[in-house]
C-alpha cells in the first residue's frame, strides 16, 4: 500500500495556511528550552515596531509560499521585532504564533495564542533601536 | 473501513536573522538556527557552523 500527499496537495497545504493568515506573528524572548508540548517562548520578552515604538501585540508578520524541493512547498514568514523595551535583550529564541496575543508592554511580552514554529539559536545582543528581520521557513513534505 | 495515514508534516525548517542596529548599520547572521527530520542533514548543519560555513 502506497500513501502519500501529491506534490500539488503540499502546495495546497502552505496556500491554506497563507490564505489563513494566522500563523504569522512573531514573538522572541531570552530563553532556549522551549518543547513542542509547551506551545510558548521560555522566556518571551517585549517586542516593539519601528520607532522603536512598544507594541501590546506581537508583530504581524508577512506569510508567502515559496519553493524549497517541489513548488510552493514551504511556508514562509517575514517579519521584523525591533526592541523596545528601553535596554538591551540578549535574545536567543524567536517563535510563530497563530494568534496577536495582547498585554505586551516595555517590560512585558504579549500573551495568548500558540506557538506553532519555535528556533533558538547563539544569543544575539541588541541595544535599544535595534531590530531583526527574521524569514522564517517550513518545507512540508509528502 | 480502512483507515489510511499518509505521511506528511514540516521535513524542514530554518531561521534567518539579518540584524538592524539603530546606527544604519545591517549585520546579515544568515541561518540561526535549523532543524531537518534527518538527523544527518542536522548533523551535518551544525558541522557547517562550527567550521565557519
Amino acid at each position: 500500500m502506497t500513501n502519500y500527499v501529491t506534490n500539488a496537495g503540499l502546495a495546497n497545504i502552505t496556500a491554506a495556511l497563507v490564505a489563513a493568515a494566522a500563523v504569522k506573528y512573531l514573538g522572541w524572548g531570552t530563553g532556549a528550552s522551549g518543547t513542542q508540548a509547551s506551545n510558548a517562548l521560555t522566556s518571551a520578552s517585549p517586542v516593539g515596531t519601528s520607532g522603536p515604538t512598544v507594541a501590546s501585540t506581537r508583530i504581524s508578520g508577512t506569510p508567502s509560499q515559496v519553493t524549497t524541493t517541489n513548488t510552493n512547498d514551504t511556508l514562509q514568514i517575514v517579519g521584523t521585532v525591533y526592541n523596545a523595551s528601553g535596554g538591551a535583550l540578549a535574545i536567543t529564541e524567536v517563535g510563530v504564533f497563530d494568534a496577536a496575543g495582547t498585554g505586551g508592554t516595555s517590560s512585558a511580552a504579549p500573551s495568548g495564542g500558540n506557538m506553532d514554529i519555535y528556533g533558538t539559536f547563539s544569543t544575539i545582543n541588541l541595544s535599544n533601536g535595534d531590530s531583526i528581520t527574521f524569514t522564517i521557513q517550513a518545507q512540508f513534505t509528502g | 473501513m480502512s483507515v489510511q495515514v499518509a505521511k506528511a508534516g514540516a521535513s524542514e525548517t530554518s531561521i534567518h536573522a539579518v540584524i538592524h542596529r539603530a546606527d544604519g548599520s545591517t549585520e546579515v547572521l544568515g541561518i540561526v538556527a535549523y532543524w531537518h527530520k534527518n538527523p544527518l542533514k542536522r548533523l551535518a548543519f551544525r558541522l557547517k557552523k562550527l567550521l565557519g560555513g
